[in-house]
């Protein structure tokens, strides 16, 4: 018992030696530089044939932002940088190149001009002084006379490579008007009695230069602080600590329940980048495959202003550089090694190659395998991984795949959505029959009940267990088993597989069943 | 994941090596013979190897030794394409090692100081990572852990259990 004490304080401080500040999420705070830069890190994507009731056709784009917002976070919050430009990519004939980009830019004004400011002082001498809030009464839908700081954004189309193509600015329906309001964050309960109805004025109908809509309908667009959605056990599933029940406490066991109840960021908040975008409008030609991915970029120059102002506390110049990448979700998590990540950051799609080890031979599940080999994990010894080159950086053939070999999120459009409730939260995994001893896991839509095409890979919805995804595929979930001699599973009940969790499940309960989909964010204060 | 990818990065090579352990020689307990291959231990890949090596120079002295079960096993026909050690902590045990036949067979031993931690440490792998493919056999102060074939169990087992 002494050795095993000992052992198990060996682990703590191992474990406390080499756990991050922050863990291992879909993307926040993944590569070393853009820790530094958290308005600008992305960190998660999703694209999906929306599933709203009335909204077939149309595709949901979601790009979140600046993680892991405590709710209490005042006095400032979270307002995105207006020095920086926020962007949706997409791709539509295969070339890994963007044809379409929706360029967000925002704007962070003090009310007024100079903010809201009280008479200080006895009758007849008082000062007008600036208050130090964010708010200073309550705000509500069509209210906002109380708030003391005002962001705006303007969305532009750009067709054509992001920075030279031709840009347009999108408005809201039957107006010219091309700036929109961003809401301020759930400051608490007395400042906003009712956030989820205050919100909701800030989704805005929305026109497209050269894009038509069904009839009747109008494209969308919000931008605004929601809660979490990405579930994760962060930090102990890879926390040795986490190996051993001796020290008490909530444990994730990996081949235990899907939802263990350890989702450790389920009271975070996030800023939430959503379009809502017929389907019509993003394909090209006969093709009903886009692929889709997120940027941050900013100039690459910032100087300090020695005597700053809220207006301008510093000075930005040169040209843009981008900062934070995001497309399919982990990758630059548990794929791209860490001297890579920030370079994997700056990348653009049609330059993967560049990173191609990084998937044909991942460290993963050797990692998997040096800690639970014990009790009878094995990483795959197949290698190259194309398993992983088709789940990461092409697609899946007859469903997905649209030619190119890139890190994106590709959708087919053509798969029509499956509705809030019956969604399968392991998506489009279950689409395949179980591997044999000689043969992959290979594709067969139609002989599965828990067949779900219109979830990832194909796409990525907020519901989709994106994470324990991850795990089984990375364990060889789609290799022969004399391969994946522990792989992860395709089914339940499968035999000759391992169930690999993290332990924090996540489905499309946990969300919305309209635009922006992603939940009322956590109050600041009860 | 962070942390696991970062140390992926540096253990992934030194899983695979060739290179001999530099964990302590075999205790004068340990019957390997000279034709015992080793066990590759991981070595310099940050605070995890340093646990990891706290476990390969803290096996038990007596008892079963993973080399000699592998060896048997070996012998039995599953030859292992690599040996590679195992975080021992995950099975309650003092050491683990073991990996993955060409034909998908994996193998995993790990050493207990007692028969009775051996026997302890099954119930609870049993318990903490239930899953219908694993067979797992207590014996002496050793438990082996197989997934494969009926038939590639079962020599394993054989095997082990001769021991």
């Amino acid at each position: 018992m002494r050795l095993r004490n000992k052992l198990l304080g060996a682990a703590m401080a191992l474990a406390s030696t080499v756990a991050p500040t922050a863990g291992w999420t879909s993307s926040h705070r993944e590569a070393p530089f853009i820790t530094k830069n958290p308005k600008v890190d992305g960190t998660d994507f999703y694209i999906f044939n929306s599933y709203e009731a009335g909204r077939s056709g149309y595709v949901t784009l979601i790009a979140n932002y600046l993680p892991l917002q405590d709710a209490y976070g005042g006095p400032n919050y979270f307002g995105l940088d207006p020095s920086a430009l926020y962007e949706i990519h997409v791709d539509n004939n295969a070339d890994a190149q963007e044809d379409i980009t929706f360029q967000f830019q925002f704007q962070t004004a003090l009310s007024g001009g100079t903010g809201i400011a009280l008479p200080i002082g006895p009758s007849g001498q008082t000062k007008s002084v600036a208050v130090p809030f964010a708010a200073v009464g309550a705000l509500g839908a069509g209210s906002e006379g109380a708030r003391n700081v005002l962001d705006t954004y303007t969305l532009n189309i750009i067709r054509g490579p992001r920075r030279t193509g031709t840009s347009s600015a999108v408005t809201m329906a039957g107006t010219t008007t091309a700036t929109f309001e961003k809401p301020i964050d759930n400051i608490g309960s007395k400042t906003i009695p009712n956030y989820a109805a205050y919100a909701n004025t800030f989704i805005y109908n929305v026109d497209i230069p050269g894009c038509t809509p069904p009839a009747g309908t109008h494209p969308k667009v919000f931008v605004g602080q929601r809660k979490e959605g990405f579930a994760v056990n962060l930090g102990q599933i890879f926390d040795l600590v986490n190996f051993t029940t001796a020290n008490g406490g909530p444990l994730a066991n990996v081949v235990g329940a899907e939802d263990q109840g350890l989702n450790t960021i389920a009271n975070k908040n996030i800023t939430t980048l959503a379009l809502e975008v017929p389907a019509s409008c993003l394909t090209s030609g006969s093709s009903t495959i886009i692929g889709a991915w997120t940027t941050a970029s900013v100039r690459q120059a910032r100087v300090i202003n020695p005597t700053g102002t809220f207006s301008e506390p510093s000075r930005e110049g040169g040209p843009w550089v981008q900062v934070s990448r995001l497309g399919m979700p982990l990758v630059n998590e548990v794929v791209i090694g860490l001297p890579d990540k920030d370079k994997f950051n700056g990348s653009e799609p049609k330059d993967d190659a560049q990173f191609a080890d990084y998937v044909t031979n991942p460290t993963l599940p050797a990692v998997l395998e040096l800690l639970f080999g014990g009790i009878g994990v094995h990483a795959p010894t197949t290698f190259p991984r194309a398993d992983l080159v088709t789940a990461f950086l092409t697609g899946v053939p007859s469903v997905n795949a649209d030619g190119s070999t890139a890190e994106l999120v590709r959708l087919n459009t053509a798969i029509g959505a499956t509705a809030k409730g019956s969604q399968n939260n392991y998506g489009a995994v279950g689409c395949f029959d179980s591997p044999t001893a000689s043969a992959g896991a290979a594709l067969n839509p139609t002989g599965h009940a828990d067949c779900d095409a219109a979830g990832f890979p194909n796409g990525r919805r907020p519901g989709d267990d994106v994470v324990d995804i991850a795990i089984r595929v990375a364990m060889g979930a789609l290799l022969d088993t004399t391969h994946a001699t522990a792989q992860g599973c395709i089914h339940a009940g499968q035999m000759n597989c391992l169930p690999y969790v993290d332990g924090a499940g996540v489905s499309d309960a946990d969300f919305d069943a309209t635009f922006p989909y992603l939940k009322t964010p956590v109050a600041g204060s009860p | 994941m962070r942390v696991a990818l970062a140390l992926a990065v540096a253990l992934a090579p030194s899983c695979s090596s060739s290179k001999p352990s530099p964990s302590p020689s075999p205790s004068p307990a340990a019957s390997s013979t000279s034709t015992t291959k080793s066990v590759v231990s991981a070595k310099d890949l940050g605070p995890l190897a340093a646990r990891l090596q706290y476990e390969a120079a803290h096996r038990p002295t007596s008892g079963l030794r993973a080399e000699r079960v592998l060896d048997a096993i070996d012998a039995a026909g599953l030859q292992l394409a690599d040996r590679k050690q195992f975080l021992g902590l995950t099975a309650h045990a003092s050491f683990c090692a073991g990996g993955t036949t060409r034909d998908g067979v994996g193998i995993s031993i790990c050493e207990y100081d007692s028969a009775a931690a051996a026997t302890a440490a099954k119930a609870y792998v049993d318990r903490q990572y239930a899953f219908a493919d694993a067979t797992r056999t207590a014996h002496g102060s050793a438990l082996l852990t197989v997934i494969g074939s009926h038939e590639a169990t079962e020599r394993a087992v054989h095997a082990f259990e001769a021991l």
